[in-house]
């Protein structure tokens, strides 16, 4: 494959260094709100760099500054805001099917030349909901007795302010009020519940929202989970397995207590490896500890090891809503690409600088 | 603005070289980074088979500076050379990704050509704001020219 690439070599660097090995993707399965896959022939740096990434630097757009009209709830201003801050909002591009990049679509609001803020580096949100409007009150009734006045009262149940009520100025801009159909089909409320009113009580504020990441307030995260796993490299020793009685093998399969080994007596007489053994290995002691003692001398060789792998990860990345999942994956590349343009071109500066 | 508002700390330089002696053997200071991206960069450099020494730092968690430093195996060669190498080998690795993962969702690559060609055919603006329905200006100063 090195000899192919020599010819029409878009990667000019792979020929001078041979020792680069590119990395491998295989999606194990997608979502609209989570993506499992496998990340293969890179190192532990690179899966780290990517989860990193993932978890801190997109960019995503989170309401920034609240303008509090009218406040009559329970809840205090600064901790409506606090909550309005985390809703997840979701940028869907117009004519696009895919959701949720913000790249090229919002200017960073340090970097927009407006005064203060303008469509191209914000959104705006408004909320206005009124108790009253909502469920009128009854009127209270005459020539009733004074007792039984409270029981005439209709008890008005509390009304929940959800994300459905924030009204975007942007058509392509919404909160993302559920991950997907089975969430809102259990849920009681229309979106995210942000504070519950009564009788006489009101809301009224306008919300912006801008771009940022979540290095600078976890509200800009895109995930709600990004971690990785490594892929265990289960290694079964025949020749030494096969000097073992029928109840040896299957207490070894028995001792793991994640299920890596299956032992069928009447159809292999060998252990194997188990179908999902690559999902659910937790790298415990017990395999290790009960072969020592099955073992005639200690230093012999192991019937069977399990270690993780150096070269292979599995990844689960869960998304907030805000973002496709295999969206928050080619952003968080596109972002690595960009911080290390910034870097070249800044070695080019200081190259320059020196000559 | 608030009174408890926290400011990220940001580094006075962006880019720094750092070191006399032989051009080979140069340490590089990289503000407003990370182990996110000089855990990456060192992991590249030491697959380079032109470098001899290669490791990273951050010399203090409070201030977002990372230290690279590089030593090249070659006496005449160039750290700075190496550096930028390594940079454009681990930008091929990530385009390389990101073309293996179009390949397997071709409805995300129809789509990005799909908006590829919408902004080319109708030019300038149309991937800055997409404030299309709102034909009025409404006097804001909009630097983008409208759709119609």
């Amino acid at each position: 494959i090195t000899v192919i690439l020599f010819f029409c070599n878009p990667y000019p660097n792979y020929t001078k260094m041979p020792h680069q090995r590119f990395p491998k993707i295989q999606i194990l399965s997608l979502a609209s709100h989570e993506i499992k896959f496998v990340l293969s022939d890179t190192d532990t740096s690179m899966a780290n760099t990517l989860r990193r990434i993932m978890i801190g630097e997109v960019p995503t757009l989170a309401i920034d500054l609240v303008e509090i009209h009218e406040n009559s709830t329970v809840l205090n201003d600064e901790y409506i805001a606090h909550r309005l801050g985390l809703i997840p909002i979701r940028y869907q591009a117009p004519d696009s099917l895919r959701g949720g990049d913000v790249h090229g679509a919002f200017l960073s609001h340090r970097e927009c030349v407006c005064y203060e803020r303008c469509p191209r580096c914000s959104v705006e949100f408004e909320l206005e909901v009124d108790y009253d409007t909502v469920n009128p009150a009854r009127q209270a009734q005459d020539g009733a007795g004074g007792e039984d006045d409270e029981e005439d009262h209709e008890v008005m149940a509390p009304l929940t302010i959800t994300s459905k009520d924030l009204k975007s100025n942007n058509e392509y801009v919404t909160p993302a009020h559920f991950l997907h159909q089975d969430e809102q089909d259990e849920s009681q409320d229309d979106g995210i519940a942000l504070v519950k009113i009564g009788p006489g009580q009101r809301l009224k504020l306008k919300a912006i929202a801008r771009m940022g990441i979540s290095k600078e307030h976890a509200k800009w995260c895109p995930v709600a989970v990004a971690t990785y796993r490594f892929w265990p490299i289960i290694t079964i020793n025949d020749d030494a397995c096969s000097t073992l009685t029928a109840e040896q093998k299957q207490e070894l399969v028995d001792v793991c207590p994640d299920r890596i080994l299956e032992y069928d007596e009447q159809v292999s007489g060998n252990i194997t490896v188990a179908e999902d053994a690559w999902d659910t290995a937790t790298y415990t002691e017990d395999l290790r500890v009960t072969q020592n003692m099955m073992k005639k001398r200690p230093e012999d060789e192991d019937f069977l090891s399990v270690e993780p792998s150096t070269d292979k990860f599995i990844f689960n990345v869960e998304t907030t809503g805000a973002m496709d999942a295999e969206e928050i994956l080619m952003a968080s590349l596109r972002v690595l690409k960009d911080k290390l343009n910034y870097m070249a071109q800044e070695v080019e500066k200081v190259r320059d600088m020196n000559m | 603005m608030s009174v408890n508002e926290v400011k990220n700390k940001i580094a006075v330089k962006d880019f720094e070289v750092k070191g006399t002696g032989r051009k080979g053997a140069r340490t590089f200071a990289i503000g407003n980074e990370d182990h996110t991206l000089g855990n990456a960069l060192r992991h590249v450099l030491m697959n380079t088979s032109k470098v001899s020494f290669t490791g990273y730092s951050v010399p203090h968690p409070s201030e977002p500076i990372v230290q690279i430093r590089v030593q090249t195996a070659d006496p005449d060669g160039d750290a700075i050379e190496t550096l930028k190498e390594s940079c454009q080998t681990l930008h091929d690795q990530c385009s390389f990704v990101l073309e293996r993962l179009e390949d397997m969702l071709p409805e995300v690559r129809e789509d990005r050509i799909r908006m590829e060609k919408i902004i080319a055919e109708e030019g300038y603006g149309d991937d800055d704001d997409d404030d299309e329905e709102e034909g009025d200006g409404d006097g804001e100063e909009e630097v983008v020219m409208e759709e119609d």
